[in-house]
């Protein structure tokens, strides 16, 4: 009897179990599968939306499309077509030229600072999908639609008004304070920049960083897990990520306006 | 006497084996009680592992194995004998030639006149002539103060940004304070024309106008060179002053960033 008794509780433990530890590995097969896909479907996205037969209505050869002199001079072209087409707005923009490590910063076509980047990771997105599409895609100045950062784009310091001339402190600046850059820009066409600054010397500048870095994934995966709950495919987002120094960093994002354009040359 | 012998260790030994029995049964609860808590604490470190080992999936490898997704390889094929095809060749030529002349483009956005360069964050200028730089410094941006009156009135005092044009130029200028440069210290505001409004050679010994009231002119405030301490206008060192407003011209662009 006591035997029977054992077995059955046993049982009744092993099977909740069970269901449990199926129910997790199947979820995160499902959440693996999807996050595949996703990716798959942006990668056909891009090259559906961005390939020279929708928007070249010329009689073109098609192998043009496939030779890679080609596509690099194309590439050049749009990245230069890019800039002036950024230079005739007044406002002030970012050009990121990937292939010689720069970033640019540039009012009205007159490049007013330079930056080296010294660490870059683009997504392999970029490389799996039509290379002439890609470079259509960033064949234009993109648009900033959304910022997160760990510094202030103003940094104002708001002080009253004294009453009367006792009240008075003249103003000394402080230069002493220095934060940690780190920044993101989301921009038009989806794509995300990641703005990193490349001193991580003191350990606050370290743990800021991987603060700022875990955050921006636990609120991507919780979008993608909203999304997944209702069995649709989470949104594959693109990404650049580059490191510059912290003084350009702070330079570069506090220069653009928080609707600013940027030119990739990839 | 020998069966005899054997009956008697029989007899001896068959209490022993009982006794063997009932320590084994007195043991059994013992050890299975101790496996069970070693079980539960497994089973109980393990969940509390199996959290964070499912959000560093869920933050760091989901991403990571999402750079896997199949995608159409980039087809790049150098067809040589396409490449030697007269069509090819006039195709690239003429895309050289398109390239070229877009850069020609770029480059004329570039002012072949003097410019100067100055950076809000850094405080520091950049003056250019014929494309090259010819002389860099300190100077002082707006300081970013938000002042607050009690009433409606608030003024930020910032420099702005963009590109903009010397319109004026002035030699030993005099500062008109505005009604902020009283607020601030706590002084009445006085009429428009008022003799207090009027200051000498606070500005330096040059001002260049750039619009909206905002100059690049010379200070007092030397040990400031370099920080944010003004209320909008750029502030250079006499030196500096001087060069920069020799070099540059009526028209002469002025970048700030």
């Amino acid at each position: 009897m006591s035997n029977n008794n054992k077995k059955k509780t046993s049982l009744i433990i092993r099977i909740p179990l069970f269901i449990i530890v199926f129910t997790v590995i199947s979820f995160i097969l499902y959440f693996t599968i999807m996050s595949i896909i996703s990716t798959s479907r942006k990668i056909s996205e891009i090259n559906s939306n961005f390939s020279f037969k929708q928007i070249e209505k010329t009689s073109i050869d098609e192998r043009f499309f496939t030779d890679s002199t080609f596509v690099e001079l194309q590439k050049e072209k749009a990245f230069i077509q890019s800039r002036i087409a950024m230079a005739a707005t007044d406002s002030i923009g970012l050009t990121l030229n990937l292939r010689d490590s720069l970033a640019l910063l540039e009012i009205n076509g007159v490049v007013v600072h330079k930056s080296k980047i010294s660490y870059l990771r683009i997504c392999k997105a970029f490389n799996k999908a039509n290379s002439f599409a890609v470079a259509t895609m960033l064949s234009s100045p993109l648009n900033i639609v959304k910022d997160t950062a760990t510094i202030k784009k103003m940094p104002l310091t708001v002080r009253m008004a004294p009453k009367d001339t006792s009240e008075y402190v003249p103003y000394v600046p402080d230069t002493s304070h220095s934060e940690p850059v780190n920044y993101i820009l989301e921009l038009n066409n989806g794509i995300r920049l990641f703005i990193y600054q490349q001193e991580l010397d003191k350990s606050e500048d370290f743990h800021n960083q991987i603060e700022f870095d875990l955050t921006d994934r636990v609120k991507n995966t919780i979008t993608a897990l909203r999304k997944i709950k209702k069995f649709e495919v989470p949104e594959y987002r693109l990404y650049i990520k580059i490191r510059i120094p912290k003084d350009d960093a702070k330079i570069i994002y506090r220069a653009i306006p928080r609707k600013g354009l940027i030119t990739i040359y990839w | 006497m020998e069966e005899n012998n054997s009956k008697i260790e029989d007899e001896i030994t068959v209490p022993d084996i009982d006794s063997n029995q009932s320590n084994e049964n007195n043991k059994k609860p013992k050890r299975s009680g101790f496996i069970r808590f070693l079980r539960f604490l497994c089973f109980f470190l393990l969940s509390i592992l199996l959290i964070p080992a499912l959000a560093l999936f869920f933050l760091y490898t989901i991403p990571g194995i999402q750079e896997f997704g199949k995608g159409r390889v980039r087809i790049e094929i150098n067809d040589t004998l396409f490449k030697k095809e007269p069509p090819y060749k006039k195709q690239i030529a003429s895309l050289k030639k398109e390239l070229q002349k877009v850069e020609k483009k770029l480059e004329t956005f570039t002012p072949t006149q003097p410019y100067i360069v100055i950076s809000t964050t850094k405080n520091r200028f950049y003056l250019f002539q014929n494309k090259k730089m010819i002389r860099e410094g300190f100077c002082s941006s707006g300081s970013y103060i938000l002042l607050l009156t009690e009433g409606p009135k608030k003024w930020i005092f910032k420099t702005p940004k963009g590109k903009f044009k010397i319109l004026n130029k002035h030699k030993d200028p005099v500062w008109k304070k505005p009604d902020w440069a009283f607020i601030e210290e706590g002084l009445p505001v006085p009429s428009a024309n008022a003799d207090s409004r009027y200051e000498y050679g606070v500005l330096g010994d040059y001002a260049l106008d750039i619009g909206d009231d905002y100059m690049i002119h010379g200070t007092i405030w030397k040990r400031f060179l370099g920080m944010p301490a003004t209320h909008g206008c750029v502030r250079l060192n006499d030196e500096d002053l001087k060069v920069v407003y020799k070099t540059l011209d009526f028209g002469s662009k002025v970048y700030i960033y």
